[in-house]
């Protein structure tokens, strides 16, 4: 009898508990939707409930680099518009990947304000993370931003996010002393190799590897609807052109001086490396007074020499859809505000981001920086980085990993067409 | 004879200096990599150009968070390795030398419920803590209480131990009119140093290097990261430039206080470990 009737007190506190955290919830959110304060927020609001229009807290997530400026900049827009005075927002460093990955898992409880890379657009439109654009904002957008990043931002005819930075792109970094010509594949390699030198580029990621495929003239894009799911699958690789890519590529591969990478960081006796604009205060470092950039090199693809492509990215802000209206307006306003010609040129200066924003683009600094100037270059042979199925990445790195194993070495065309012929299949096979 | 042996130990300590230079070899390059003051990358050379603290000093300085994400695993970690502890001798101990109706099927349903590993429930999980306050700011008491409620079904090797210890102790305390509260306090305890030590031991150690779950509950909020998930952000190149160094020098950090636990502690760990399989 004892024991039963534990038994039910145990159930019943369970209970208790259950209604409790129920009740709660609903209460912290209603107000603020942040549930960073959810805890200590659980018995305040409810008293101030009625009178809570322009309260709440609001939270932006960035890459660290960017934290002190985005609090600087926050500030200073909490301070022209006092109307907002009082939201509480706080600024948390969290990088982009990370970023996209939380929001798609809590959508409740990720940022209302957060930096994304535009290859995430897709994933994050189809979880619900991000609300369109008013109409007032996406024309403001549209026209001071240059086409490239407005693009990015819209999907399926709706701009979905406000665009930070055009300087998503590779390009090549090289040290003077050691490369004397930059502009082929083949003079780069015979310098590094004379040197004992290491040229470094990641030909088995994704992002890297189209380089070859684009410069050849060939096209890995999906078509998707405007929920995010893909639809088509527009690619060439099976063709003659793929062929002579896929063949350069196994010619930079067999070169001794050829190492795959594409972190200064993370590389060692580097005399040319292709990387981007986030790498460039560390190629700078460590390429001292020989420091120079160039965009990529030509390469020799069927008998012609052939300029790299690429592709280009963008950096996008997003905003979460919310249930408090007077808390949207605050979000559209400051994230249009983060991402204005004036903040986009102040962040370049404070940490190096370069701008898409027109007017930023045109101003001296900007014009005058070597990294920016050689990606701006490059940018002109490059696509915009679409929406890509999650997969595409990791058959990439397959394909990349066996011409650096060496698997092609001796490989005819018709093996090559083979490979390409079941690495496009399987890409057509991500859509629809 | 004697020349057949000599040459069998020189092969020997050739073989075995070989796997220590191996084995040895990621932590000297820690240790080293950690006092290196030029650059703060990865590089191609062991020894640094120049000596300095400077990473050290950055961990310490104001603008690091470092003491704070140590603080947190710290106190994860000992509580939950007080907390598990518990959790766990009580178990043990009613497994051990109560009989009551169930208990054969509660053990093999631990057993199995034991296979799953834990990180299958972590989604379910995080809206569980999330529904109760316990993610983002509420992480670190998140953390305790994930790690400490399923702590019981840890509970094989200390029962293992306390089914070595002789009933007839018991019955004789039992006659001398002993609870058995007072049983297992006044004599069990005592007589189980080592096995208590290892659990707490084991139970420090998990959250001590936690990466998954604590990278879920904190979800974004920096101040209620552990280190683990703070530091790692410290290997992506992209957002943390020139962090390799200082990240050597956390890990060194790290790793301190479990190796001077581990020191402490090593006769009593043997034991446990090797006590709680006799019978286990």
């Amino acid at each position: 009898m004892k024991k039963i009737l534990a038994m039910l007190l145990a159930l019943v506190m369970i209970f208790a508990l259950a209604a409790c955290g129920q009740q709660a919830a609903p209460a912290a959110e209603k107000p603020a939707e942040a549930p960073a304060a959810e805890a200590p927020a659980a018995e305040a609001p409810a008293a101030e409930a009625p009178a809570a229009v322009a309260t709440g807290s609001l939270k932006i997530w960035v890459p660290e680099a960017t934290v002190e400026f985005t609090k600087a900049q926050v500030a200073a827009f909490m301070e022209a518009n006092p109307e907002y005075a009082g939201y509480e927002v706080s600024v948390e460093p969290v990088g982009e990947g990370d970023a996209a990955s939380n929001m798609l898992t809590d959508v409740e409880a990720g940022a209302d304000i957060f930096n994304f890379a535009q290859d995430q657009l897709a994933r994050l439109v189809s979880a619900g993370a991000l609300i369109e654009l008013s109409d007032e904002n996406a024309a403001i957008v549209a026209a001071e931003n240059d086409a490239g990043s407005v693009a990015a931002a819209t999907m399926g005819g709706t701009v979905y996010a406000y665009p930070l930075t055009s300087d998503n792109g590779y390009f090549l970094y090289y040290d003077k002393s050691v490369v004397s010509d930059p502009t082929s594949l083949a003079a780069i390699l015979a310098d590094c190799e004379a040197a004992g030198k290491d040229f470094y580029m990641e030909i088995n990621s994704g992002w890297y590897q189209p380089a070859f495929f684009f410069g050849a003239g060939c096209t890995l894009t999906y078509d998707t609807d405007d929920a995010g799911a893909f639809t088509k699958c527009n690619i060439d690789y099976a063709s003659d052109k793929g062929v002579g890519a896929l063949k350069a590529m196994i010619e930079l591969a067999k070169s001794p001086a050829f190492k795959n990478g594409s972190s200064v960081s993370n590389a060692t006796n580097v005399a040319a490396i292709v990387d981007g604009t986030w790498d460039s205060s560390a190629a700078k470092e460590l390429f001292g007074d020989n420091y120079a950039c160039a965009k990529l090199p030509t390469v020799d693809i069927n008998g012609t020499a052939t300029q790299l492509g690429g592709f280009g990215g963008f950096k996008l802000l997003g905003v979460k859809p919310q249930t408090d209206e007077a808390k949207l307006a605050l979000c559209d306003a400051l994230a249009l505000y983060l991402s204005s010609g004036d903040v986009q040129l102040a962040r370049y200066q404070a940490v190096g981001w370069g701008p898409s924003n027109i007017a930023a683009k045109a101003d001296p600094s900007v014009q005058a920086d070597e990294a920016l100037a050689a990606l701006g270059e490059q940018l002109s042979y490059t696509i915009p980085q679409g929406q890509y199925p999650g997969d595409y990445w990791g058959l990439a790195t397959a394909l990349g990993d066996s011409v650096i194993g060496g698997q092609y070495n001796d490989a005819d065309d018709a093996t090559l067409l083979a490979a390409l012929q079941s690495f496009q299949d399987t890409c057509i096979g991500y859509a629809g | 004879m004697k020349r057949k042996q000599r040459i069998n130990n020189t092969i020997c300590y050739i073989v075995l200096i070989l796997m220590s230079i191996i084995w040895l070899f990621p932590f000297v390059g820690l240790v080293l990599q950690s006092f290196r003051g030029e650059s703060g990358g990865m590089v191609a050379y062991l020894i640094p150009h120049e000596w300095s603290l400077k990473n050290y000093q950055y961990l310490f300085g104001s603008g690091s968070k470092f003491l704070k994400w140590y603080g947190n695993t710290l106190t994860i970690a000992l509580f939950v390795a007080i907390l598990q502890t518990l959790v766990v001798i009580c178990v043990s101990y009613a497994l051990s030398r109560m009989r009551f109706r169930g208990r054969k099927a509660l053990m093999n349903i631990w057993l199995v419920l034991g296979m799953f590993p834990g990180f299958l429930t972590m989604i379910c999980l995080y809206f569980l803590l999330k529904t109760l306050g316990l993610t983002e700011s509420g992480a670190v008491p998140g953390l305790i209480l994930i790690s400490v409620a399923s702590s019981g079904m840890g509970y094989y090797v200390c029962k293992g131990y306390f089914d070595t210890v002789p009933k007839a102790l018991d019955e004789a305390a039992i006659l001398d009119g002993a609870t058995r509260a007072q049983i297992l306090v006044k004599m069990i305890i005592p007589m189980s140093k080592p096995i208590i030590i290892y659990t707490a031991l084991v139970a420090f150690m998990a959250p001590w290097c936690d990466y998954i779950f604590a990278s879920y509950v904190a979800f974004g909020y920096e101040k209620g990261y552990n280190v683990a998930v703070a530091m790692t952000r410290w290997v992506w190149t992209n957002d943390y430039q020139g962090f390799f160094t200082r990240f050597c020098a956390g890990g060194i950090l790290v790793a301190i206080p479990v190796t001077i636990l581990f020191m402490c502690l090593q006769k009593y760990y043997v034991e446990g470990v090797t006590g709680g399989a006799v019978k286990g």
